[in-house]
């Protein structure tokens, strides 16, 4: 990426960050999140860096995605809407530069306002206090705090591969309603249409059991629970593996490649000016 | 707005954080911690307090867990070796993350006559730790602890070598050891029914000795052939019965060869003179039977005896507990019976010292009515016993057992009028039979006390007491009681025991799960409209679901859907919300919340690393012992009524 | 209604050289089956202002989206200018502008600034269109004129040598209107080629050149005056009403009226 293109890439990341930053729906769906994310980890009482995890696991898994396409899905939608993508066109920036900076921009505004509140839970660990009793020697067993940066890492990763699709749909979409509808059929998908598809695959047989890793690799949130069952809880459990992690990593990177492409193409035809 | 810092904090956290799947997550292996701040199992406080009275060295291991916060001490590799493959260790303790053996390698081990191992007071012997896997273990040796059969580590194949050549064995390593199985952990459902009804079979058998006693042929008849008890005491041969006629009799009475002394029921009363026991047997199968006791003396403790026992590790309990007065004072009184027999006492009311084999069957005892003034309805000192069909009203304990392993305490029934400290209180016994007994207004039904094993607690009914039933120990059998109305349904200090079918309901606190190191296996009890179902301190979350099945809980909230018996959904009675389904209105509507779905999915993943309190992954959609309080219901009018014992009177809904 | 006059500026001579700065050359577009733009030609010469004026309906929109390149035309070819040094080629104000709200006006210029080759002067782009003063009032709380002027604001940016102004007096009031002209006036006089589409004929009148679109087709196009002259119309508003009056049958037009039309005219 040459400098020039480097800096348009961070003016329009300014720009998108600019516009999270000073629109109240955003700063209320943050807040919302912080308190949501906060109050789990406040009532589970989790008493481990571990345990935090696979009481978050289940509500991060819905949250972040509700979160990434309500951060997104208008972000070049509304550009279009209001005639500025066509504005935009008369300027010497490429498709790409502009779709990955608002990329870039919405999704970082994304990963703060993810990641703040779930490092911040963290400290609810060493404050409860953990075990009880003085007078005997105690250790953390595979308790640590690296499984929770591990979780948290992997919940940026999962954020930044939703935040792409909602990109991709904030793209493609024609109008604000069409945009809200896909968003919301998109996360449905994801909380519940990819596992029940592959249920209801595994149910009728279509779905051989030895194809189930790849599988699951494919939908988003299988994916990274996979991930993080294995990296977080992993060695602890044993048994059969949760998923396999390369082939999630590679599903959800697959995902965020695709949906980016897509938004590259989608968001205006390919012009020589 | 500038994203230049926002973009460069967000990389480097992505950046570093991804450090995190490179590095070792806190799998290190801790060092050893000194065996006194770890959580112990295995070995009964009898065997640890002899062996320590005795300077008998008992190899260790200690153990850290990933998913438990407390290291585990394990007097015996055995206990540790049986421990590591139970039933559902794994699930709550994880996998072992270090494990340390006593290392003997430097210890110049001897060995007494008796087998056991004593570490000579040298500075120059040293036992330290060894990591099991390097260690190098002598199985099959002559070396044994007071709890039996030992595995001896040493950190050098030349130490174990040596030692085996010395002492017998073979030497193996760390999954030659975990390969065996030492018989020291908790039963099978099935193994602890059969020692049930062995058990029963056993008192059966004494009982029917002990009937032979009444069968004896008349040989003096008091006032006619003899004027006095004694006198006729001292009459009658051997193996006969001496007759006590209606009316009331002075008596300091010491029966000092095998006779019968039957008297014609409470007409028959036989007076102290409020100064010691009235009747002492001092040799083997004497009968007492049919008679009332009164005018029994009010020491407790009695400071004048001394004995030769001196060397026994226990000999202040033996002394502060096994001479107090009675009304009958079995003393080494093997094989005798107390039969119909109905005391007013301030102290004990039978006394079993060194009397194996004694049957008492069918006494009332009348005790102190403020439990601190009075002792126990039947104190058992060394002695394996049965103890039936009586009743003990008031007084400190209704049965006391000190080391008196394997006796049978069954179909009695404990009242509480004034006062009653415990029902049943069993010190430094291990596998004992405590069953369908009845017990009201007690501090506590039935305890069982400092860390035996294999105790069968069944088919008891406590209720209307502070605590119903507390078994601490090891290895014990908690099944098939109804404990009901009690501030504390069941108290569960034990560790790997198995609680089921216990019926618990309308306590305050269904069960209180207090073993810090969280190995009972709860399973197929009813938890019935206690107000709170469990609370629990010390050690991390309970898994109370074995094989799929858990335990009923009245208001969990769910449905059966797919049929198979369970709720499909995990219950948590400790938990803020789920504990409260039966009592706030609308927590139940709250507890079906997909959110606190979402909570719970997961939360019996690592329950070692969580909070304590108790989650049911399975809980029962029907009651499994439904008919259990309504039987009980009429059975509980006829208890209050009566004053005779009535042996039908027990729960056999099993 | 607008004194022109006070423009107080030449037009270019007829005699100086004359460079076309946009060549748009048989423009055909369809959306469906109804034709919007039928072999549409016309040419802007360089530094000159020209005005794109047509009933409601008439494909002034379409032809200036097909000449930005934000729609690809059935058939036809536009030759525009090269980039400005800043990589810009055409400035346009849309029909509607409009912005991100939550900006202030300084912050939308700047961040158009930002993606241009180089520094664009965002303060003088203000100035020229009379904003500095509402520099760090916020989008959402300009008024109608104030939020157009940003867009001519943007539109002007980086110089492009082309600008195209859609509608760039619409709902504006006589003073803002006549400011507008004067802004494109202006941007000639600095050697801008300005092509706008409106609908005040007067201020039409002054620009360099007009461009009659009827019904998809340019059906006159020269200066006002010699587009008037053309028709013997007396003003641009009597000679804009004979060129698309509607008359049965003239579908195809009157070719005597086409002052300028596409066919052999060659580029």
């Amino acid at each position: 990426m040459s400098r020039p293109a480097f800096d348009r890439l961070l003016a329009v990341v300014g720009r998108e960050l600019t516009t999270v930053v000073r629109t109240r729906a955003f700063l209320a769906l943050t807040a919302g999140f912080a308190a949501v994310v906060g109050m789990l980890a406040w009532t589970a009482n989790a008493g481990g860096y571990v345990p935090l995890v696979l009481d978050l696991l289940a509500p991060v898994e819905v949250l972040v995605p509700a979160l990434a396409l309500a951060f997104g899905y208008r972000a070049l939608l509304g550009d279009d809407e209001r005639g500025e993508l066509d504005v935009v066109r008369t300027y010497p920036v490429s498709r790409a530069t502009f779709v990955f900076g608002t990329y870039l921009g919405r999704a970082s505004a994304l990963l703060v306002a993810v990641l703040v509140p779930l490092l911040a839970v963290a400290a609810v660990v060493p404050l409860s206090g953990g075990t009880e009793s003085s007078f005997l020697a105690t250790h953390a067993g595979m308790d640590s705090p690296i499984r929770y940066v591990r979780f948290v890492v992997l919940t940026a990763g999962f954020a930044l591969v939703v935040a792409a699709v909602a990109i991709a749909i904030s793209a493609t979409a024609g109008t604000a309603r069409a945009g809200l509808a896909l968003a919301t059929a998109f996360g449905v998908a994801l909380v519940l249409g990819f596992d029940a598809g592959l249920v209801a695959g595994l149910a009728g047989g279509v779905v051989p059991d030895a194809a189930l890793p790849s599988l699951l690799a494919l939908s988003p949130n299988s994916a990274f629970r996979g991930l993080v069952l294995e990296t977080v809880v992993g060695g602890v459990e044993t048994g059969t593996p949760a998923a396999s992690p390369v082939a999630g990593l590679a599903g959800l990177g697959a995902w965020l490649v695709a949906s980016l492409a897509v938004a590259v193409f989608a968001v205006w035809p390919k012009t020589d000016r | 707005m500038n994203p230049r810092p926002v973009l460069a904090v967000l990389f480097a956290f992505l950046l570093v954080g991804s450090a995190a799947f490179a590095v070792d997550a806190g799998d290190r292996a801790p060092d050893p911690v000194p065996f006194d701040d770890t959580v112990t199992m295995g070995l009964t406080a009898a065997a640890t307090v002899e062996a320590g009275d005795r300077d008998v060295e008992i190899p260790r291991a200690e153990v850290f867990y990933t998913q438990y916060r407390y290291v585990v001490g394990y007097y015996g590799v055995t206990s540790l070796v049986d421990e590591l493959a139970r039933d559902g260790h794994e699930r709550q303790f994880g996998a072992p993350l270090a494990t340390y053996v006593s290392d003997y390698a430097r210890a110049e081990l001897r060995v007494t006559d008796e087998g056991h191992l004593r570490v000579p007071d040298d500075p120059d012997s040293f036992v330290g730790w060894v990591p099991a896997e390097e260690a190098h273990f002598v199985v099959d040796s002559r070396a044994r602890t007071p709890g039996g059969e030992t595995v001896v580590p040493f950190s050098s194949r030349d130490a174990a070598d040596d030692f085996a050549a010395d002492h017998g064995g073979e030497v193996v390593g760390w999954d030659g050891v975990r390969t065996r199985s030492f018989d020291t952990g908790g039963s099978t459902r099935e193994s602890f029914r059969t020692e049930v009804d062995r058990q029963h079979d056993w008192a059966d058998g004494r009982v029917a000795d002990a009937d032979r006693l009444e069968d004896r042929p008349v040989s003096v008849v008091v006032g006619e052939d003899a004027d006095s008890l004694d006198a006729a005491v001292a009459a009658a041969p051997p193996n006969t019965t001496v007759v006590v006629p209606p009316g009331t009799y002075d008596a300091n009475l010491t029966v000092d060869k095998p006779l019968t002394l039957r008297g014609a029921g409470s007409a028959t009363h036989l007076r102290g003179d409020a100064n010691g026991s009235v009747v002492t047997a001092t040799a083997p199968r004497v009968g007492i039977t049919d008679l009332r006791i009164s005018g029994v003396g009010d020491t407790l403790v009695d400071e004048n005896v001394s004995t030769d026992r001196g060397d026994d590790w226990d000999y202040r309990v033996q002394l502060g507990y096994g001479y107090g007065d009675a009304a009958v004072e079995l003393a080494g009184a093997n094989g005798s019976l107390v039969r119909n027999v109905s005391i007013e006492t301030p102290a004990n009311g039978v006394v079993a010292r060194w009397s194996q084999r004694a049957v008492v069957d069918n006494v009332t005892v009348e005790g102190s009515d403020e439990w601190q003034e009075g002792f126990m309805g039947v104190m058992v000192m060394r002695s394996r016993v049965v103890v039936q069909n009586s009743t003990f009203v008031d007084g400190r304990d209704g049965v006391y057992t000190h080391l008196a392993d394997g006796l049978v305490v069954r179909d009695n029934e404990m009242l509480g009028r004034d006062g009653l400290r415990f029902g049943v209180h069993e010190m430094y016994t291990s596998d004992a039979l405590v069953a369908n007994n009845t017990v009201r207004g007690a501090d506590t039904g039935v305890v069982v006390m400092t860390r035996p094993t294999g105790n069968l607690i069944v088919g008891n009914d406590a209720r209307d007491n502070g605590v119903g039933i507390n078994v601490g120990g090891e290895a014990s059998y908690v099944a098939d009681n109804v404990v009901a109305d009690n501030r504390y349904g069941l108290k569960a200090p034990s560790k790997v025991s198995l609680y089921e079918r216990n019926v618990v309901a309308w306590n305050e606190i269904g069960v209180r799960a207090a073993s810090i190191i969280p190995t009972n296996r709860v399973v197929s009890n009813d938890f019935v409209d206690n107000d709170r179902y469990v609370s629990a301190y010390l050690g991390p979350l309970r898994v109370w679901t074995a094989d799929g099945r858990g335990n009923y809980w009245d208001d969990a909230p769910g449905v059966d859907a797919d049929g198979d018996g369970t709720i499909d959904r995990s219950f948590h009675p400790s938990g803020p919300v789920d504990g409260r389904v039966g009592d706030v209105p609308g927590a139940s509507t709250l507890a079906q919340s997909p959110a606190q779905g979402a909570i719970r999915t997961l939360q019996g993943l690592v329950p070692g690393l969580r909070p304590t309190g108790v989650v049911d992954e399975a809980p029962l959609a029907e009651s499994v012992r439904p008919n259990a309080l309504v039987d009980d219901g009429s059975r509980d009018r006829n208890a209050s009524d009566r004053d005779a014992t009535d042996p039908n009177a027990s729960d056999q809904n099993a | 209604m607008t004194d022109t006059s006070q423009h107080g500026r030449e037009r270019p001579s007829a005699e100086s050289p004359k460079t076309r700065a946009l060549e748009v050359e048989g423009l055909t577009h369809s959306f469906g089956a109804v034709d919007v733009l039928s072999d549409a030609s016309f040419g802007v010469e360089e530094g000159t202002v020209a005005a794109l004026v047509g009933p409601n309906g008439s494909g002034k929109t379409t032809l200036l989206r097909a000449i930005l390149g934000l729609l690809g035309p059935d058939a036809g070819s536009v030759t525009l200018p090269p980039p400005a040094p800043s990589g810009r080629r055409i400035g346009y104000l849309p029909q509607a502008p409009s912005f991100r709200p939550a900006f202030t006006v300084g912050e939308t210029l700047q961040f158009y600034a930002d993606l241009l080759d180089g520094e664009a002067n965002v303060d003088a782009t203000l100035d020229r269109v009379g904003l500095s003063a509402v520099r760090d009032r916020r989008v959402d709380a300009l008024s109608g004129g104030m939020t157009r002027l940003l867009g001519v604001g943007q539109a002007i940016l980086g110089n492009p040598p082309l600008v195209v102004l859609d509608e760039p007096t619409g709902d504006l009031d006589p003073r803002m209107t006549e400011y507008i002209f004067e802004v494109a006036a202006d941007l000639a006089d600095d050697g801008t080629t300005v092509l706008l589409a409106t609908h005040n004929l007067t201020g039409a009148a002054e620009t360099d050149a007009v461009a009659v679109l009827d019904r998809g087709r340019i059906v006159g196009s020269g200066p006002p005056e010699e587009l008037s002259a053309s028709v013997d119309a007396a003003s641009l508003r009597e000679a804009f009403l004979a060129l698309t009056a509607r008359e049965a049958g003239d579908d195809e037009g009157d070719p005597s009226i086409r002052v300028r039309t596409r066919g052999g005219d060659g580029a």
